[in-house]
């Protein structure tokens, strides 16, 4: 899964580093060089405690951030800057409270100049694939959250991106929603074969969803642990009580609870010497 | 947003009619009891039937200088609209212009702009044309502010779609960012409208020889007071007409706005 | 700046109670010198420069500036700025009692506010300038006329202002009070009555400008005397210069007055965040 497999790496990091510059002078250190390679069709997740730059990773693989160093791409070719095989879902409810669940998802069609009707028939076939038929025409306001997220996907989705980055997607849902909602991106993205980079701070979610976990240290960040994810989907409810999972379990926390101890004690630290 | 703007129309037309009734409830009260000067408050009778012709100079109608008061305000309204849009895109691009002229803009309201008119009454001759422009600077400035701040305070997370999503910078425009910024832009287009109705009608009462407020300020000098206050009363109910119109506008073109 | 919200013909609470928190202005730009602002005076001279050469009413700069200093100790301009002065802080002073009052009236009370709130709200939504002849023909035309047009313009941002922030004030703070069984004038004192004051101090710079509109406006329409009636005895009889010099005096106060208040509401806006 190194540098060493470029023939199946689809997603390619490579010394990609972060610095920030502080108001009032400084720098703050966000990434360390960090290198990483991606399969074609793979999920994986990302897991790291708060603040540790797992975010700024994926608006770097976005290219909506420019890495301070390095440099990402897909399939060989460098990015440079937002791209349309490169899909974006963000944590925070990003749908146009003013436009309905299909002018949502239409958005970024109407970028290409897609005739009107084949925007309409490919949106509501991605309104299909994220479950929610019945409510093309019902404004964003109408939806619950976990709802108007799935319109995020779709609107995704709609423009076929080879890679989809995920923000702690769920993040503001309730659990069970998020349970559910989990499952249905599997089925999503076992049907589409999409590359998946899901950032989350959620061990259990991390372990149910994808096939390798990367586990992040704090600032400055490196991935610290690299673990295949070895279970057989669908992965039900039984598997949270079975040995591996609990091992797996266990050894991404304790690193977790290492780099939080280190982050919580650096911001305590910065709030003191105030 | 929506449910509040369509609240506000509701409450704005009911609070306007029942302050009618009351007014006038109240002036009939106070006139027909004999507790108010009737010379200076004539009865409401008196006022319903006054005479709307102005003898002198041109024979313009109660209905003339309606029209006459309408178009102006309209017309400031619309080019103050477009005038302020145009300035508050500019602030918003270009933050230096904006920031340095913004002491300026606020204190417009400490500076009657009334008091250049005598500079556009040479520039611009005695006619309209100074009316309106004095009705559309006024109108501008609110405009201007909401504008700027309606594009300055987008939504971050719609930044970023816009940039996922690799919108052209037009295309974000029209699908984002103005949208986005629509619903700060009609507040100021309705503090705006209040400004061209002051502008036109002030204006009016000094340099006009025609409109509503021509009219009252003519039947005041000559001692019409019936007259005046009915004049004076269909000016009130252009404000209210148009300020609805205007709230009545804003909330059907925000009704999806979250 | 979110501030001329509160003239808004239709201010909702929401409208209102968004006008502290509004600001986002970057801090740490106190006591540096405004180059922006003064650029654009400078630009605003130039073109003031350039109209006096094309246009025979309006004076050119410097001949302004040495009639108004010329003319300032003179008895028509002391008598006009005094009274000027006179009845816009009247008008303020007065503005600023009455919307204190009736701003806490519909801020704590749920009646006022549901009954009188939309009254005053409507009313905002008229120009009032409109009604000044009935102010003439009650009032005539001395003082008392200019002082309540002034008190009409100033009165209804103090109102709006506070009484949306009082409203608005976070239910947390009356959790607080009633769990430190607070008396009801401690918890309006130390609670409410702060939290409400970075929208009065919006309120406070609208109603000095507002006042002083109105009485200026109103002493151009009709008065016996005053910076307005200045300029326009001063256009009828072609005596230009005088005219440009009244509104010079009269453009210089009250920008000064309003920056000055301005920068109290900026302080406290950053103060209370």
């Amino acid at each position: 899964m190194e540098k060493s497999e470029p023939r199946e790496a689809h997603l390619l990091i490579e010394g990609v580093s972060k610095t920030f510059g502080l108001r009032g002078g400084g720098t703050t250190h966000a990434l360390s060089p960090i290198d990483a390679a991606v399969g074609q069709g793979r999920f994986v997740s990302i897991v790291g405690p708060s603040g540790c730059g797992k975010s700024t990773l994926l608006n770097i693989v976005a290219g909506l951030v420019k890495p301070s160093t390095g440099a990402v791409s897909v399939d060989g070719e460098p990015v440079r800057g937002p791209r349309r095989s490169i899909g974006v879902v963000f944590q925070e409810d990003s749908t146009l409270p003013w436009r309905t669940v299909i002018d949502n998802v239409r958005l970024g069609l109407e970028v290409e100049r897609m005739r009107k009707a084949a925007q309409i028939s490919r949106a509501r076939e991605m309104i299909d694939l994220v479950g929610l038929t019945g409510f093309e025409h019902a404004y964003p306001r109408e939806l619950s959250g976990g709802m108007r997220q799935r319109v995020a996907i779709a609107r995704t989705l709609a423009l076929d991106p080879s890679v989809l980055l995920m923000d702690e997607p769920f993040g503001a849902l309730d659990p069970q929603t998020r349970l559910m909602i989990g499952v249905e991106l599997l089925q999503m993205w076992q049907s589409t074969n999409k590359t998946v980079l899901f950032v989350t701070h959620d061990i259990q979610e991390a372990l149910l969803l994808s096939q390798e976990v990367w586990v992040m240290s704090y600032r400055p960040a490196t991935i610290r642990e690299r673990l295949p994810v070895p279970f057989e989907y669908p992965r039900g409810p039984e598997l949270l009580s079975t040995d591996e999972y609990q091992h797996l379990s266990a050894r991404i926390w304790s690193v977790l609870q290492k780099e939080s101890q280190r982050a919580f004690d650096e911001r305590e630290h910065l709030l003191s010497s105030r | 947003m929506q449910r509040e703007l369509f609240r506000a129309l509701w409450s704005q037309v009911l609070t306007f009619f029942a302050l009618a009734v009351l007014i006038v409830a109240g002036w009939w009260l106070a006139t027909e009891s004999g507790l108010v000067d009737t010379r200076t408050f004539p009865e409401v009778g008196r006022i319903i039937g006054a005479q709307t012709q102005l003898s002198d100079p041109a024979p313009a109608t109660f209905l003339d200088h309606l029209a006459v008061t309408t178009v102006r305000v309209l017309a400031g309204l619309v080019a103050g609209c477009l005038l302020g849009f145009g300035l508050g895109v500019l602030f918003w691009r270009l933050p230096v212009v904006g920031r340095a002229l913004e002491p300026y803009l606020l204190a417009f309201y400490a500076v009657p702009l009334v008091v250049f008119y005598p500079f556009l009454l040479v520039l611009l001759g005695i006619n309209s044309w100074p009316i309106i422009a004095i009705s559309t600077v006024m109108c501008s400035v609110p405009v201007a502010l909401n504008t700027w701040i309606g594009f300055r305070e987008q939504k971050e997370i719609h930044k970023m779609v816009g940039l996922a999503l690799q919108m052209p910078p037009l295309l974000r425009f029209r699908r984002i960012e103005l949208p986005g910024a629509l619903p700060e832009i009609f507040t100021g287009a309705r503090v705006g409208a209040v400004y061209s109705l002051v502008g036109t009608i002030g204006m009016e009462f000094m340099v006009s020889s025609e409109g509503l407020g021509y009219a009252v300020r003519y039947q005041y000098e000559t001692f019409n007071v019936p007259s005046m206050y009915l004049f004076l009363a269909a000016t009130l109910a252009l404000s209210f007409v148009v300020v609805t119109a205007l709230l009545a506008v804003s909330a059907v073109s925000l009704r999806h706005h979250g | 700046m979110s501030g001329d919200r509160a003239t808004a013909a239709v201010a909702t609470r929401e409208e209102a109670a968004a006008l502290a928190s509004r600001r986002d202005r970057p801090a740490g730009r106190r006591g540096r010198i405004p180059v922006g602002p003064l650029v654009v005076l400078g630009v605003a001279v130039a073109v003031w420069y350039l109209l006096s050469l094309a246009l025979f009413v309006v004076p050119d700069p410097l001949a302004t500036v040495r009639v108004l200093a010329g003319n300032f100790s003179s008895e028509e301009f002391t008598d006009a700025v005094r009274k000027t002065a006179v009845d816009g802080l009247t008008a303020f002073v007065l503005s600023v009692i009455a919307g204190v009052l009736l701003g806490a009236l519909i801020g704590l009370s749920a009646l006022a506010r549901r009954t009188l709130e939309p009254a005053i709200l409507a009313l905002n939504g008229i120009p009032k300038i409109a009604i000044y002849p009935v102010l003439m023909l009650v009032f005539g035309l001395g003082s008392a006329s200019q002082v309540t047009m002034g008190f009409i313009f100033g009165v209804f941002p103090v109102i709006i202002n506070f009484g949306g922030a009082l409203a608005a004030v976070p239910a947390i703070y009356g959790k607080v009070a009633r769990s430190l069984s607070m008396p009801w004038h401690q918890r309006l004192l130390k609670l409410d009555i702060p939290a409400a004051l970075p929208s009065l101090a919006v309120g406070l710079r609208l109603a000095f400008s507002l006042s002083l509109v109105g009485v200026v406006f109103a002493e151009i329409i009709g008065s016996k005397g005053g910076l307005g009636q200045i300029i326009i005895s001063k256009y009828t009889l072609a005596q230009y210069d005088l005219m440009g010099a009244a509104v010079l005096l009269l453009i210089i106060t009250s920008l000064a007055g309003t920056t000055s208040l301005w920068a109290l509401e900026r302080r406290m806006a950053r103060r209370w965040r």
